[in-house]
């Protein structure tokens, strides 16, 4: 037992590293700007000047790990320099990423791509005409050299040596002309080499370990590491993602637990008795129903059930929106707490059941079908036991293996599955966490709930699996794991 | 198997006996039946619910604006028709055919939405606005049969149009999935973790393949062609994936050619396929279904019919990359295999044309509830407001804009009806498959589970 333990467990902690992996080098491709979206998140910062917002960026993308490269290794060209992840403005460091492509010599890209960039900044800010600013700023989204070279041309081919501006943006004039020569003469073949950079510090080493010393944690200013349980910081609220998620985690696995347990004691009888019945015509209709109830969509019988039972036009019987502790008088006793959230119990409870119950239930007649011709039924029945006993002791404890198997199963997916019923309800779930996540691209929460949720099914899995060693010794003899 | 041909069996191949015991399950019948009306008013929908008519004279002209590509029109008086922008039921004709449902989807009808209430229920009173009598009740060929939305959508015609897209993509992201699924499935199947062999050469060459194809994707992103769209965040996914694969490919064919370098280059190196597909098996399961899709969508700018295609296809490959699999584990050991190996026919021969006929029945199944599966998976994400753009509709989006407001359940019942029986369909369709392809319920081989069924009801009775 203990071997096929072990086994089991070498097999799940590859995937769960390749899961966190995964998710994390993916959701770190997500679109967009995650700084901007920081800074959108509290709103009032956006009126300070344009150098009190420099160093905030700043700032945020080290709170967030963001000058750092991605991973351990990157593949690049040979061109490319170690620092320019370092360029805090995305849309910067994309044209300069692409302008080093088209030329191949970084230090003229440096120089020309800042005091390009400066310039044109300056420009926006300044009392120039229209026409200039249009220009610029198409300027600086081209990467294309011989095109760059007509629009610089156009614009101060008369004027190369003289300026056309104010003496402070007129300095970076002058550089950034003068650098676009050494930029056109850069060795462009050198981006065409790759090249395999390597990253001591990185994201994702900081995602894992934290700042600090790796081993020990010391020494750490933002982050303590995901080994160490610090998630890092949801962009959207701008929590550390750990507790944000601990408050969530609450409601999900209770709405969940509790309706596999009331889906279990409805469908257990009725998937038994409908074995029983095995293709008689109580079978037949309660089989049709089933699988039609099974077809409804959970969201639109969760729509359709709010829409009758907490509509004025119909039946107000329940309330629209989720319970909320604080509307409650503060000196409301647990009792008083508990009565005031039934009501809002009822309907998420009832979306909850239907779904997992019409599976069950067609799932343990099978099972049940499976079991009844065995020998030791008939052995029961000759001992002159009741139909009752014999179908509810007998032939439904041994058809409960498959059932093991599937409860791992719907452990985890309705984390998954409850995403539709915590939206439709507003219960503060970790399903509804996430797609406020994604809404706004919150990275960092993504990651973290597709992480966690595919630790709760490896460990799902585990147990399901471990059960049906334990229950068949069978499967723990045998070497093959297919 | 229990099977003992008899001397009709004889003659028929198994694929015709299968369909015949298909086509013996009523719901299998009704199902097929639902699905054709389901795709063909899918397929016809620009034409069964538009508002540009299907033909309309004007000033002695002919026009079909429903069946035209053509944006705009000038009549010889110099009017202009937009197809796009005219109300078309405020125009003069001289003689006029209206689609069979003259509303387009999500187009506003004033007069049956914000102007005199928000909604309007398919029984209620519906108006329109005569240009020289003011309001009247509108006619029965106007009128909106399923009621309209907030602003006068007509619902009937965003069911239409939404079954074009929740057919469409789940039709794609299933032909997605299979692909993927059997083409891993059955090489992790077939060759297990000894049987595949690759000489140095290929293996060397595609490595390098890969490696030049990382660079040029990730590393150089090579596929930006053109510099104005450098700074747009949409990258061009398409054309990096293809330059890869073209890399991947030639990397193979240097490879091979390596092979004329001496002995070295030729040594067989042995791929563990089988184990490899296990752990990447693993890690989707291991992600609960539909947390992995939208945190998949998140990922994509604007998202549309090809992305949405993509990333359903993408995450519903393995059940029947499973099935597969495990068939093509029992096929491989049957003696009919052995025998066409000692007639020394390759390996893919093998594979594709003796083996995987004989193992796909599962998948077959896991494809067709697979497809119900997808169009709730595209429905939820639409209803969550991830799915399709706004501007196209789609069931889970019709339903969404129905939760806003309780007093129109109109917007909830229809679109969740033509869900609920297409989804339905394809669990029927599952469900007869599942019995057809099912060796015991052949006929001349004794029906096993019906018969020791109806035994036990017996023995219980008894």
């Amino acid at each position: 037992m203990l071997v096929y333990v072990l086994r089991r467990l070498m097999i799940a902690v590859p995937v769960m590293v390749a899961i966190s992996l995964g998710a994390f080098l993916l959701m770190n491709a997500m679109p967009g700007d995650p700084v901007d979206r920081w800074l959108a998140s509290g709103g009032n910062t956006l009126k300070s000047s344009p150098a009190a917002l420099q160093s905030e960026k700043q700032r945020i993308r080290s709170q967030l790990g963001l000058d750092l490269p991605l991973f351990y290794v990157s593949l690049a060209s040979w061109a490319h320099p170690d620092t320019l992840y370092k360029v805090t403005n995305a849309k910067k460091r994309i044209w300069m990423g692409r302008l080093l492509e088209n030329s191949g010599n970084w230090a003229a890209v440096e120089r020309f791509g800042h005091a390009a960039w400066a310039y044109a900044e300056g420009v926006q800010h300044s009392e120039q005409g229209e026409y200039l600013k249009k220009r610029l700023s198409r300027i600086v989204q081209i990467s294309d050299l011989s095109e760059m070279r007509q629009h610089l041309d156009s614009l101060y081919g008369k004027a190369s040596n003289g300026c056309l501006l104010s003496t402070d943006l007129c300095a970076h004039q002058v550089i950034f002309l003068e650098a676009f020569d050494n930029l056109a003469s850069g060795s462009q073949w050198k981006t065409w080499i790759p090249w395999v950079h390597f990253h001591r510090e990185n994201r994702y080493h900081r995602w894992l370990f934290g700042d600090g010393n790796w081993w020990t944690g010391k020494g750490g200013t933002h982050s303590k590491g995901l080994l160490r349980g610090d998630w890092g910081w949801s962009i959207r609220t701008r929590e550390p993602v750990g507790s944000r998620l601990m408050g969530r985690i609450g409601w999900s696995v209770f709405f969940t637990l509790l309706g596999i347990v009331l889906a279990l004691a409805i469908s257990l009888p009725l998937g038994a008795w409908m074995a029983r019945k095995a293709n008689r015509s109580f079978d037949r209709w309660t089989g049709a129903l089933v699988l039609l109830l099974y077809s409804i969509p959970v969201f639109v019988a969760a729509v359709a059930l709010l829409m009758l039972f907490a509509n004025p036009d119909y039946f107000s019987w329940f309330p629209v929106a989720f319970f909320d502790s604080d509307r409650l008088p503060p000196q409301a006793s647990t009792w008083d707490k508990l009565l005031a959230l039934l009501p809002h119990l009822v309907l998420p409870l009832v979306t909850y059941i239907y779904g997992a119950f019409a599976f069950l239930s067609r799932t343990i007649r099978i099972a049940v079908i499976e079991v009844l011709p065995a020998n030791f039924i008939q052995t029961a029945r000759a001992k002159g036991l009741s139909e009752p006993r014999i179908l509810f002791r007998h032939a439904l404890r041994n058809a409960l293996l498959p059932v093991v198997t599937i409860l791992a199963h719907v452990l985890p997916a309705a984390l998954g599955g409850s995403v539709l019923i915590e939206s439709i309800f507003s219960i503060p779930g970790m399903g509804r966490e996430m797609v406020m996540a994604v809404g706004y691209r919150d990275y960092p929460v993504v990651i973290a709930i597709v992480t966690l949720s595919g630790l709760f099914s490896i460990i799902g899995y585990l147990l399901a699996d471990l059960t049906y060693a334990w229950a068949d010794p069978r499967i723990r003899l045998s070497k093959t794991s297919a | 198997m229990t099977a003992r041909p008899s001397s009709t069996l004889a003659n028929q191949s198994p694929w015709r006996l299968r369909r015949k015991y298909f086509l013996r399950a009523s719901s299998a019948r009704w199902a097929l039946i639902i699905l054709a009306v389901f795709f063909f008013t899918g397929w016809l929908a620009p034409w069964l619910a538009n508002d540009q008519p299907w033909y309309i004279q004007l000033n002695g002209e002919h026009y079909y604006p429903a069946f035209s590509t053509q944006k705009v029109y000038t009549t010889p008086e110099g009017e202009v028709l937009r197809l796009a922008e005219t109300d078309w039921k405020r125009l003069k004709f001289e003689s006029v055919i209206w689609a069979p449902i003259p509303y387009a989807p999500g187009k506003t009808d004033r007069w049956n939405g914000y102007l005199n209430a928000p909604y309007k229920g398919p029984f209620d009173a519906q108006y329109f606005q005569h240009p020289a009598a003011g309001k009247q009740a509108l006619s029965w060929r106007f009128r909106h049969w399923l009621g309209t939305g907030r602003n006068g959508e007509d619902v009937l015609s965003g069911v239409i149009h939404g079954t074009r897209s929740s057919m469409g993509i789940a039709l794609g992201a299933m032909l997605m999935a299979t692909l993927v699924g059997l083409l891993l499935g059955s090489l992790a199947g077939f060759y297990g973790d000894n049987r595949f062999r690759w000489s140095r050469g290929i293996l060397l060459g595609v490595a390098l393949g890969a490696f030049g194809g990382f660079f040029l994707v990730f590393g150089r992103k090579a596929w930006h062609w053109s510099s104005a769209e450098a700074m747009e965040n949409e990258t061009n996914w398409g054309w990096g994936l293809l330059s890869f694969l073209l890399l991947l490919i030639l990397g193979g064919v240097f490879g091979k050619a390596s092979e004329k370098l001496g002995r070295w280059w030729i040594a067989p190196v042995r791929l563990p396929l089988d184990a490899s597909m296990l752990r990447l098996l693993e890690v989707f399961h291991a992600v609960p279904h539909f947390v992995l899709v939208i945190a998949l969508a998140a990922l994509i700018v604007t998202p549309n019919w090809w992305s949405l295609v993509l990333v359903l296809g993408i995450t519903s490959w393995t059940n029947i990359a499973r099935l597969v699999r495990a068939e093509l584990f029992r096929v491989r050991e049957l003696d009919y295999l052995e025998a066409a190996r000692s007639l020394g026919l390759s390996n893919s021969q093998l594979l594709w044309r003796h083996a995987l006929p004989n193992a796909i029945s599962p998948s077959i199944v896991a494809i067709a509830f697979g497809v119900g599966s997808i169009i709730l998976l595209e429905s939820g994400l639409s209803f969550l407001g991830i799915g399709l753009p706004p501007d196209q509709v789609s069931w889970g989006q019709l339903i969404r804009s129905g939760q806003n407001d309780f007093s129109a359940w109109w917007l909830v019942v229809f679109p969740g009806l033509a869900l609920l029986f297409t989804v339905l369909a394809f669990n029927w369709i599952g469900e007869a498959m599942r019995d057809a392809f099912d060796p015991r319920t052949l006929p001349g081989s004794k029906r096993v589970t019906e018969t020791t069924e109806e035994e036990v009801i017996q023995d219980i009775q008894s």
